[in-house]
């Protein structure tokens, strides 16, 4: 039954993802023809005119991208109070499946959609600035590919650890997207506590376990910087030398605090979304009052 | 009435006694709403219902009537009380068995009706498509089209008949035949009767008592959240000497 759900949350989330896909793939191809057709080099009115047309054509690209993101948000969370809580619920809760069952195949298909989206505005995103960089710069792609992961080395620390780095980074974006999908979902379903006011209930949810969240993160960041500060045993010294046995000891103390950082933070999101994943279930077994 | 009270208890009995488990079992069930003060939707209601009975559960409009089927179907906790169909608590288990009908349109207004169709035979095993597109076909609604072009009777229509196309052992019917015109009320009746599976159950709830009472084979009558009387309708119609109907115009006075 888990896969003939996920089948159906599936087909309910196509429609959208391939409109944004699309939409991303528009401003992509619109952007890069105009960085490609920049030209500076003719008289002043034309590169004043082709300076304002850049201009708004990159506003137009960050809104699509902030569009895209904020779409699928919005998609994600609209289907689940639709299927879960308005008359679609009727069909939704008599079908013969447990709320484990619901709950995980509305998770799995939400968080799929939202890493597919996310993954789309990293790809749209390199190959603009590539396309930007290679304009402005006139070198090629392999070239920048090479410089771009040459800095990442040297700024990470991270030497020949590239798989775990990447094994590593991939985890923790796959459990944070988890968990903004469950968090979603659990502010719609405690939303629903508010009877006569589900909507504004599930945007006051949400809200509040935002503020929860982020109260958290900054403590955590706070005693990171402490945890750095105690590995370095002194501040951060703007004339060391790069390349220096201090600059090397102080870069890995930062990446150490930084992976501790990161790995608290998801840690903490995954307790909340925990408890919020609770609360989902015991909305729909024990409080569901569909109008 | 008391005459008629006690035979009501006998009927009532009479499936424990008969050492069947009936299909299903409703005991001492109660339901407040939170935020309701003390108010009590459904209060201490115990029924049993067996197979192949059509039985109608009637009553005024904030009898119960809706909150007691939500409860049947697990779309509501009850406060207190114990619901068993076929032996099982509501889930899972139980909603493989019931063909529940809601007051409601339930389906996406942008989903096709042959992706409704396909959407009930992935999840019901005893759910029969060929029937759903020989009535789909003679009611002439086209598959092709989206819930959204279709009007509102024509959507209860197609609900009800994906709700009758399953070999279910019981079936919920929540007001089918409320808000819609007399030509279609017999349509719907007629898609009810020629279509149950007769070893199920059918409970029919409605204020419409005219149009359906001579389907029945038992009612209840509910009100303020209790039972008030559940018996054959026939016992009804040869005792009190007038029509379900007439009687419950005079149980219902205002």
């Amino acid at each position: 039954m888990l896969g003939r759900l996920m089948k159906h949350e599936w087909k309910g989330m196509l429609a959208p993802l391939v409109i944004m896909a699309c939409l991303l793939l528009g401003i992509t191809v619109f952007t890069c023809t105009v960085i490609i057709n920049m030209n500076t080099e003719l008289d002043e009115i034309i590169e004043n005119f082709s300076t304002a047309v850049s201009m708004m054509t990159f506003l137009l690209y960050y809104a699509g991208i902030v569009g895209c993101v904020i779409g699928i948000t919005m998609v994600i969370a609209v289907r689940f109070y639709k299927t879960c809580y308005t008359d679609q619920g009727y069909l939704t809760h008599t079908l013969p499946v447990s709320a484990k069952q619901l709950l995980t195949a509305k998770t799995v298909t939400a968080a799929l959609s939202y890493l597919i989206i996310i993954l789309l505005v990293y790809i749209s995103v390199f190959v603009t600035l590539s396309t930007f960089i290679a304009q402005a710069f006139d070198e090629d792609w392999d070239f920048l590919l090479n410089s771009f992961v040459a800095v990442l080395r040297d700024s990470l620390g991270l030497h020949n650890a590239y798989p775990l780095f990447i094994i590593y980074w991939s985890c923790c974006i796959i459990v944070s997207l988890i968990c903004s999908v469950i968090g979603l979902m659990g502010a719609i379903s405690l939303g629903q506590l508010y009877t006569k006011h589900r909507v504004a209930g599930a945007v006051i949810a949400y809200l509040a376990i935002r503020i929860v969240r982020r109260f958290f993160t900054q403590v955590v960041i706070l005693l990171g910087y402490q945890i750095f500060d105690r590995f370095t045993h002194a501040s951060w010294d703007s004339t060391a030398i790069h390349g220096s046995e201090y600059w090397r000891s102080v870069i890995a103390s930062a990446n150490f605090s930084a992976q501790i950082m990161l790995f608290t933070i998801v840690l903490i999101s995954a307790a909340i979304a925990a408890g919020l994943l609770f609360a989902s279930y015991n909305m729909m077994t024990k409080r569901l009052n569909l109008e | 009435m008391r005459k008629i009270m006690e035979e009501q208890f006998q009927f009532n009995e009479g499936f424990a006694n008969e050492g069947f488990a009936p299909l299903l079992q409703v005991d001492d069930l109660c339901k407040k709403y939170p935020g309701s003060g003390g108010y009590m939707a459904v209060y201490h209601m115990s029924f049993a219902i067996p197979r192949g009975r059509i039985i109608g559960l009637l009553g005024p409009n904030g009898c119960g009537k809706s909150t007691l089927i939500k409860m049947i179907n697990g779309l509501l906790a009850p406060s207190s009380g114990r619901i068993l169909v076929n032996g099982f608590m509501p889930g899972a288990e139980t909603k493989r068995i019931i063909s529940y009908l809601p007051e409601r349109t339930y389906f996406d207004n942008n989903m096709k009706v042959s992706s409704a169709i396909n959407y009930f035979a992935d999840f019901y095993a005893d759910f029969s498509a060929e029937r759903a597109y020989d009535m789909l076909g003679r009611l002439g609604v086209n598959i092709n089209a989206r819930f959204k072009t279709l009007s509102k009777g024509t959507k209860e229509k197609v609900q009800l008949i994906l709700v009758m196309s399953r070999d279910a052992d019981l079936y919920i019917l929540d007001e089918p035949i409320a808000g819609v015109d007399p030509a279609a009320r017999d349509y719907i009746l007629h898609t009810i009767i020629s279509n149950y599976n007769r070893r199920a159950s059918i409970l029919l709830s409605t204020h419409l008592i005219t149009d359906v009472e001579n389907v029945l084979d038992d009612v209840i009558f509910m009100k303020n959240g209790s039972l008030m009387l559940y018996m054959p309708a026939e016992q009804i119609r040869s005792q009190m000497g007038k029509t379900i109907d007439a009687y419950f115009r005079e149980v219902y006075v205002c």
